[in-house]
């Protein structure tokens, strides 16, 4: 069985965490039990929004504040499940919820032509690089089940939406409330003949991991002699040298989730006994290829903290497992939620690949040093 | 990558993250399969190097003598450090008195032995075995949550971590919540102990046992704690326990997998939720576990 990350997003009432209900209710993913309480709490029929809607707060404001994870299985796969905000407040909490997921899953009201907030998540699946979309126009059930509305719909997205490379973009009618075309099929909607949300989901193939990449290694840390790290891309094959600036390394043994083995593939978790292990140390990366080293960048940032003036100021930066810090010319205010390219210099370099820029892999968090909080996330765009 | 190794390399990297992130971490440990497939996966995690985290049980005192055996054996073949702390003991300390309802469970108590203990040993990160899958407030928490010094967890201001990059940066004092097993369900974990043949304590599997039938239906261990009446009738009847928690708040399921391979095919036919089916205390309303999660709890 394989596991996909799927995020929904849209603006707020738009009827993600309904959506998110329907299809754990239409694949029989809801115990009895839990099926008792919504039914309810909804007064007859089950409050599908409330199976997400975890938190206090978020049921006396009948709203979603914080990503919600959900799980459930067909033959084949296994989803994840992420319900993220619709509200402009939260939008970074949306942003950290759809960052690690493979595909989107928009909301579009048919009641209304498409919105600022809509736009918003939109643009930060681009900034993301989630190139997997499927764009469902909900409330099909209100507006009489019209196909024009849903063209209607259609193209006002496709107006803002910006082509990106490998995109692929699946359109659905749907009504969450009334199940139409979520797992099962529609009846109501006869002119159109495509997959339901389950079945297009079930179709879809996530970019395959880079596993003929140039081999890169970062280190997690050291325990016991040994070194501890994750294979970012590529394949170890112990017969390699490995590089790093002017250093280089050889590995003597390799496990992987603690078996002895002469292979590994992108994102294993690998322990190695190597040549050198004084050379070795948390943070780093090594490759096939040495990587580049970095002390000036470009960051892509979603701001997630309190707002900030602008001027110059210092934070813990990470990067995998590298730390460093990081001095910010912030060139004017930065407000929670905000998306801003912010130039920043690191204490010490850090090892990155062109490659992994381009792919939108060099991803950071900012930590406030006073606070510990995470006050940033970012995709690096460019280094000097 | 198929579903398990992807749980599993998972689980394991949230390991290491912790292990390098803090200075002094504990793994929770209850007995129960949760805790038990953690342990294994931290083996995983370090080998050919011994798990670096010393165990911690936070003992209510009402735990099944087959919990404690498992455990004990545990600790013993693997070579492990285990610290146990009572629970009967920090409430003496507090005075508070033990419960007095016909199942006086010691549950909702264990956050004062787990504060108690963060405090005497100086721990900074908890590594626990919850899972998304168990409750709605759990599915809204962080892998790496954080604790403030009075052990609170604050829902509303939790740290983002975006593509998994965990923050574990604390101030003295005060600790975080570790949870690599997150993104498993039950049925992940069961499928997991079969592919790995992890061994676990005889209570998950079908057995004769003398049980106290509830007006719902729910099955409870006879046990010393319990304050039968005189109208409780005792019946022996063959059950398993879906959760292992403590003697007085556990319900036991009428069942007949006596393997993993039919405790898998009996969740699979399975219409209720584990902890409905299992956990009286957790029935007492929608969100007692953010209450008890604010409140210091695992």
């Amino acid at each position: 069985m394989r596991i996909l990350k799927v995020f929904t997003c849209g603006n707020v009432d738009d009827g993600k965490s309904t959506l998110l209900g329907r299809l754990l209710l239409d694949s029989d993913s809801i115990s009895v039990d839990i099926l008792h309480q919504l039914t309810e709490q909804g007064g007859g029929v089950p409050n599908l929004a409330l199976l997400t809607d975890g938190l206090r707060a978020e049921r006396s404001m009948g709203i979603t504040i914080d990503v919600a994870y959900k799980f459930f299985t067909t033959k084949h796969t296994k989803y994840i499940l992420v319900d993220t905000p619709g509200h402009q407040e939260y939008t970074r909490n949306m942003y950290a919820g759809a960052s690690a997921c493979e595909v989107a899953l928009v909301l579009i009201d048919a009641l209304k032509p498409i919105e600022a907030q809509t736009r918003k998540h939109l643009e930060i699946m681009e900034t993301l690089g989630i190139t997997h979309l499927i764009v469902a126009v909900n409330k099909m059930d209100a507006v009489g089940f019209e196909q024009a509305v849903f063209l209607e719909r259609q193209s006002e997205v496709k107006a803002v939406l910006n082509p990106q490379e490998n995109q692929h973009l699946h359109w659905i009618p749907i009504s969450a409330l009334a199940g139409e075309n979520v797992v099962k099929s529609t009846q109501a909607m006869t002119w159109y003949t495509g997959p339901s949300v389950i079945e297009c989901l079930e179709s879809i193939t996530p970019p395959t991991d880079m596993l003929n990449a140039m081999p890169l290694l970062e280190i997690q840390g050291i325990y016991g002699g040994t070194a501890y790290g994750k294979l970012l891309q590529g394949t170890i094959d112990i017969k390699k040298t490995w590089h790093r600036g002017t250093q280089t390394l050889e590995i003597k043994e390799c496990y992987v989730n603690g078996i002895p083995t002469a292979v590994a593939a992108p994102g294993d978790q690998v322990t190695l006994q190597v040549s050198d292990i004084n050379v070795v140390e948390r943070g780093q990366q090594w490759g096939v290829e040495a990587p580049l080293q970095c002390t000036e960048c470009t960051v892509e940032l979603c701001w997630m903290g309190a707002a900030m003036e602008p001027g110059t100021m210092e934070f813990i930066l990470r990067r995998g497992t590298a730390e460093r810090l990081a001095r910010i010319d912030l060139p004017k205010r930065i407000n929670p939620n905000d998306i801003q390219h912010i130039n920043m210099s690191l204490s010490a370099p850090i090892d990155v690949l062109i490659e992994r820029i381009v792919a939108k892999k060099e991803r950071i968090i900012l930590i406030d040093a006073q606070t510990n909080a995470t006050v940033a996330a970012g995709i690096i765009k460019s280094i000097a | 990558m198929d579903h398990l190794q992807y749980l599993e390399t998972e689980a394991i990297e949230i390991l290491r993250e912790t292990a390098f992130q803090f200075e002094r971490p504990v793994l929770l440990f209850s007995g129960g399969k949760d805790s038990i497939c953690m342990v294994h996966l931290a083996r995983l995690a370090f080998a050919p190097n011994p798990i670096p985290f010393t165990l911690l049980h936070i003992d209510t005192g009402h735990n099944f003598t087959e919990t404690l055996t498992f455990r004990d054996e545990l600790v013993h073949t693997m070579g492990l450090s285990i610290e146990v702390r009572s629970v009967a003991e920090a409430m003496r300390k507090r005075e508070i008195a033990e419960p007095k309802a016909k199942f006086p469970s010691r549950n909702a108590m264990q956050s004062f032995a787990l504060l108690d203990a963060i405090h005497e040993l100086n721990i900074d990160a908890c590594i626990g075995g919850g899972r998304r899958d168990e409750d709605k407030a759990r599915a809204k928490e962080r892998i790496f949550s954080f604790r403030d010094q009075e052990g609170t967890w604050n829902p509303l201001s939790q740290r983002p971590e975006p593509w998994n990059m965990l923050n574990g940066r604390i101030n003295p004092g005060e600790n975080v919540r570790v949870f690599p097993l997150s993104n498993w369900t039950e049925l992940d974990v069961w499928n997991y102990i079969q592919r790995e043949q992890i061994a676990l304590p005889s209570l998950y599997f079908a057995h004769e046992r003398l049980c106290l039938e509830l007006p719902d239906g729910a099955l409870m261990a006879y046990n010393p704690y319990v304050r039968l009446e005189s109208t409780d009738a005792l019946v022996e009847c063959s059950v398993r326990f879906r959760t292992i928690g403590d003697m007085t708040c556990t319900a036991a399921i009428p069942s007949r997998a006596s393997s993993v391979e039919e405790v898998i095919a009996e969740l699979n036919q399975s219409q209720i939720s584990e902890r409905g089916a299992t956990r009286l205390d957790d029935r007492i309303s929608e969100a007692g576990m953010e209450d008890r999660k604010r409140q210091g709890y695992f």
